[in-house]
């Protein structure tokens, strides 16, 4: 049965097997002769002279595709009002100032002293005179009879003390001082004698004497401080009064302000240490000259800053606010006189800012000696504490600096001197690098160099240039320029100096010729401002600026160019299977030079070249007399590569497209961009796919 | 392979005295089929039928020698022929028939693929020998066509006596499309031109026309319906069968596109100038040609297509007991709705009773040296039959124009 099911199956799967069983295998596929051959419209190249020199850098294009080699820099050497005038930075004032003689200013202090307060002082007077009559306190007035200041009179043998605070100061040590105090007598009698114990916190003063001091009247007495130390606290013992005897049933009219007032006053004070508050206490006050240091010995007479800016830092010992005044009386800013006013904390560590003085208009001609670059500066400064008080002494110090910075000119005249002005220079690989495709130099038509100078600056100069051109072989031509820069009649003007250079008056033709590789450029201007018959001027815009301009038609007559282009293309595969390859070629010559076109199979990765195909030589297109084109040549080619040739072809990853361009000698011709060169190509190709 | 063959046939020859039973027609070969044994055809492997049929043999464009597979149309390109394949394959995959009284019922499940292919000699030529020789010369490229087609049918087949010697049968298949491409155009033209401006310029113009649609296996979502009728008539020692098969239709509606390409262009090559990439160029010229070209779908509407029918003329005359001659006549329809025309002359040889043998010449229109060899033999309750219309293909398949093979396992209770 078993064998039976077999037979049964065994058909089907039979079948099976015979049909698939070699369906997937490709290796037992194979072909013979099979090795069609086809033909295929391959490209179609259009080749300008707009892809050879195409317009980059210097090569530019006129309207009518006329190619031309054209460069212009205005601003090859310039020189402007920083250039010709640097203040920018300027010295000011940098003093320092010791407080070893402070002048300060006087005291004064007015103290009452009323008999009130006298008979009240003492509780055993003040029995005495209640039990006489004497109201205590005083009503507005009351009356007494003589008798009772006889009694009191006797018994007045001390006033006691009384306690007076000078607001002004705290402490002070005198160098020198005067004191002067004056007791003014308000009472109904006249005093005979005071005599007063004055005593401070720190030093006594001593004992004042007043004799007969009449009723309404005042009494002075000086003392000599020098040397003395006193506090505010000043204390007055009052020693002695004695009354003058009066007729004792005189009546006597007795009011609360009754008794007498104490003056003091302190003057010519010169103190080696005080502690008090100041306000407006002058610390210096002083007037000097600033003279610009211009290292050229340029004389300005007037100058407008276009910016600028004072900056002071100030460090003391004083730890306190000072307020300074800084004024230039030759300088306004607008129709006031330039003046500023700055208060800013004087301590051991400096304190800095910054005054700007941007628009400012100087006079630097206010010197009689030197009518130039001069400016005058008024500086004080003072001391304003406040209620605090300070403590100020000879060992004290402040440094107070300003200086000048960011100085630039809106507009200065004077006499600028004669001095030369370095203009610089460089070498520099030049940006004409279709040269490097002529490979016998480049002989042009027409050539022009133009120097273009525009000068607002106030004064005239000698221009001193050159260029010193470089061919790869470092063979060198120089071009030499010396001229005269007039200078402009009044500012705000530019004159402008145009100097056309060709083959006719230079040596142009040679640099072209090298060609250049490198050109080097250098130049000098030498001011003549003492020359000049008018006041020199320069503003911030003004500026003195020397172009160069090339323009280089490309009318050729003569010239054996090559010029490559790269074409990037991706590497064949399965090369093995082309049996023949062919190009065909339909080429349309749109240029005005024989051609010569080669193909350069290159491996960009190995940066071999790996095969170089010779396409074809072409007959230029027709051109006439002038040098236009007036048609194109017409050809047909045919490239038939070889076997090594398609494997180089197909290994390469790169095709350089060289295109030598020839014309005959003496033949004058004009290129333009839009010259074309068109190449068909159709391809003729014979596979091989046998296996 | 066809070692393979010829010990298998041997094989089953060797066996054919061994065996004794009655009823050997096989249950799928006409619709007229009746029994009285109920059938269940062996699942999966029930009955399968091949067909192909080319024009030209295998041998006339390739060679298979130790192993490897050459093809070389150098020759058949000469002769200037065109390449036309055609194959049909139905697989029967289950089976059951139930006898009643005068009557058969038959039920199953079938699959069906049928792929053509006609490729003219122009685009033979071209394609072996480039496009080279047609320099200047406007070529055409028409009559190439392409068609495949598969479905699964489920169907129900009765079958009676009409009168004493009128039997018929009827089959009706609820149909399910699976896959379908039809090329309906596949013409194009080509002419290169030497002289023009660029070398070879090449003129292109196609029209290109196709329609597809596919589905899973199984489903209902192309859904179908085809006939069989089958009559057979007995006269005296003559019988004459008539039998369609078939004859339905396929509504297509999964899936379904319809794709064209009618496009004339004048290709140049590549246009180059030096400041653009030539790979970039090239790029952007493929991909110009790829949209002028390309088969774009014109719409996705849901479309019906004929199933490739096949009609039979049989017509036997009974020699004696066990031998019958018979001359059977087919039209066998492919997708294109052409009729491929099979004619058969031979004898049915009934050996022991349990084993049938036919033998009989035969001859379509690409291949006039056919013989059908056919063996059916009852193993206890099987019945397994092998077939072929073509036996010297079985030989030596790379030198014929036309195989078949069929072959089948059924089992009788």
């Amino acid at each position: 049965m078993r064998s039976k099911t077999s037979q049964i199956y065994l058909p089907f799967i039979l079948f099976i097997l015979i049909i698939f069983s070699n369906s997937c295998n490709k290796d037992l596929i194979e072909t013979n002769n099979w090795s069609p051959e086809l033909v295929i419209p391959l490209t179609n190249v259009k080749l300008t002279l707009a892809d050879l020199i195409p317009e980059k850098g210097s090569v530019v294009y006129d309207e009518d595709n006329f190619i031309r080699l054209a460069y212009r820099d205005d601003n090859v050497f310039s020189f402007s009002t920083d250039s010709l005038i640097d203040f920018s930075n300027q010295e000011g004032i940098s003093e320092h100032y010791d407080f070893n003689e402070l002048d300060i200013n006087n005291f004064s202090e007015e103290i009452d002293y009323t008999f009130e307060n006298v008979l009240s002082s003492d509780p055993t007077i003040q029995f005495f005179a209640e039990a006489a009559g004497i109201q205590i306190p005083f009503p507005d007035e009351q009356q007494v009879g003589g008798g009772v200041f006889n009694i009191l009179s006797s018994e007045l043998d001390g006033l006691g003390q009384s306690e007076f605070n000078l607001n002004q100061f705290s402490e002070i040590s005198f160098i020198s001082g005067d004191l002067s105090i004056g007791i003014q007598n308000n009472l109904p009698i006249n005093i005979e004698n005071i005599e007063v114990d004055l005593q401070t916190g720190i030093d006594d003063i001593g004992l004042l004497q007043f004799n007969n001091i009449e009723v309404g009247q005042t009494n002075y007495v000086s003392k000599d401080l020098s040397g003395y130390s006193i506090d505010n606290n000043i204390i007055a013992n009052f020693i002695q009064l004695t009354l003058q005897e009066v007729d004792p049933m005189s009546q006597f009219t007795l009011t609360p302000d009754t008794g007498i007032k104490i003056f003091f006053l302190i003057d010519n004070i010169i103190v080696s240490s005080v502690t008090m508050s100041f306000d407006n206490q002058s610390l210096t006050n002083y007037e000097t000259m600033i003279d610009l240091d211009l290292e050229n010995g340029e004389q300005i007479h007037n100058l407008e800053l276009k910016t600028g800016k004072i900056l002071y830092d100030i460090s003391s010992s004083l730890n306190s606010n000072i307020t300074f005044n800084l004024s230039l009386p030759s300088a306004s800013l607008g129709e006031d006189s330039f003046q500023s006013q700055q208060t800013i904390f004087a301590g051991s560590e400096p304190s800095s800012g910054e005054i700007d003085i941007s628009g400012l208009v100087i006079d630097l001609t206010t010197d009689f000696n030197q009518p130039y670059n001069k400016i005058p500066l008024i500086f004080s400064v003072f001391l304003n504490s406040g209620s605090d008080l300070i403590t100020l002494t000879n060992e004290d110090f402040a440094d107070i600096n300003f200086s000048f910075s960011d100085l630039t000119i809106e507009f200065a005249d004077g006499n600028f001197g004669d001095y030369e002005i370095d203009l610089g220079g460089d070498i520099v690989d030049i940006d004409l690098q279709i040269f490097d495709d002529f490979d016998s130099g480049l002989i042009l038509d027409d050539p022009q160099f133009i120097i273009r100078v525009f000068n607002s600056v106030g004064v005239g100069a000698s221009i001193n240039a050159g260029l010193n051109a470089f061919s790869p072989n470092l063979e060198n031509a120089i071009f030499n320029f010396n001229e005269v820069i007039d200078s402009p009649n009044s500012f705000g003007d530019t004159i402008e100096q145009i100097w056309n250079y060709n083959k006719n008056n230079s040596s142009i033709d040679e640099i072209i010729a090298l060609p250049p590789q490198q050109i080097e450029y250098f130049g000098s201007a030498n001011l003549n401002g003492n020359n000049s018959q008018s006041v020199n001027f320069i503003g911030s815009d003004s500026k003195m600026t020397l172009g160069v301009e090339v323009d280089f038609p490309m009318s050729l007559n003569i010239a054996n160019i090559s010029l490559k282009d790269t074409i990037v293309i991706d590497e064949l595969e399965n090369v093995e299977k082309i049996e023949s390859l062919s190009l065909i070629m339909n080429i349309d010559n749109g240029f005005p030079l024989d051609t010569k076109l080669d193909l350069f199979l290159r491996d960009s990765i190995s940066n071999l070249n790996l095969d170089t195909l010779e396409i074809a030589n072409f007959s230029s297109g027709i051109i006439d007399q002038d040098g236009y084109l007036i048609d194109s040549f017409f050809s047909e080619n045919q490239l038939d590569l070889n076997q090594e040739e398609i494997i180089n072809f197909a290994k390469s990853n790169e095709l350089v497209l060289d295109v030598t361009l020839n014309t005959d000698e003496n033949q004058s011709i004009r290129l333009y961009s839009d010259y074309e060169f068109l190449v068909n190509i159709g391809m003729r190709i014979k596979l091989d796919f046998d296996e | 392979m066809n070692n393979y063959i010829l010990i298998f046939v041997l094989f089953f020859s060797f066996n054919l005295f061994c065996q004794n039973t009655s009823n050997l027609n096989i249950p799928h070969e006409t619709t007229i089929y009746s029994s009285e044994d109920t059938i269940i055809g062996l699942p999966f492997i029930t009955n399968h039928d091949f067909n192909f049929l080319i024009n030209n043999s295998f041998s006339e464009f390739s060679d298979f020698n130790n192993g490897v597979l050459t093809f070389d149309f150098t020759d058949y390109v000469k002769k200037n022929k065109p390449l036309s394949f055609n194959f049909y394959s139905e697989n029967n995959l289950l089976y059951l028939g139930v006898p009643k009284i005068k009557s058969y019922c038959a039920f199953g499940f079938k699959f069906s693929s049928y792929f053509d292919i006609d490729l003219s000699d122009e685009i033979i030529n071209l394609f072996w020998n480039g496009n080279s020789q047609f320099t200047d010369e406007i070529i055409h490229f028409n009559n190439n066509t392409s068609s495949f087609l598969q479905y699964s049918s489920l169907f129900f087949q009765y079958s009676s006596v009409l009168s004493q010697n009128l039997m018929y049968g009827l089959r009706v298949s609820l149909l399910h499309g699976v896959n379908y491409f039809d090329l309906n155009k596949g013409n194009f033209s080509l002419q290169s031109y030497s002289n023009s401006t660029t070398p070879y310029s090449s003129q292109i113009q196609t029209d290109i026309l196709f329609e597809s649609s596919r589905s899973n296996i199984f489903g209902i979502s192309n859904p179908g319906l085809s006939f069989n009728f089958g009559l057979n008539y007995s006269l005296g020692k003559f019988q004459f069968l008539f039998d369609l098969h078939n004859l339905g239709f396929i509504y297509w509606n999964k899936r379904t596109s319809q794709h064209s390409s009618e496009s004339d262009y004048l290709f140049n090559g590549v246009n180059y100038t030096m400041d653009q990439i030539l790979t970039e160029e090239i790029n952007t010229t493929i991909d110009s040609l790829e949209r002028t070209f390309a088969l774009n779908n014109i719409s996705s509407n849901s479309f019906f297509s004929y199933t490739p029918m096949r009609i039979r003329f049989m017509s036997t005359y009974n020699l004696n007991l066990s031998t019958n001659f018979f001359i059977d006549y087919k039209l066998v329809q492919n997708l294109s709705f052409k009729f491929r025309h099979y004619a058969f002359f031979g004898l049915d040889k009934y050996i022991q009773k349990n084993t049938s043998l036919r033998l009989a010449y035969n001859i379509n229109e690409y291949s006039y040296d056919n013989f059908k060899f056919s063996i059916t033999r009852k193993f206890k309750n099987y019945l397994v039959s092998i077939n072929t219309n073509n036996l010297i293909s079985m030989l030596n398949i790379t030198k014929s124009n036309y195989f078949n093979l069929q072959f089948g396992v059924y089992y009788f209770f």
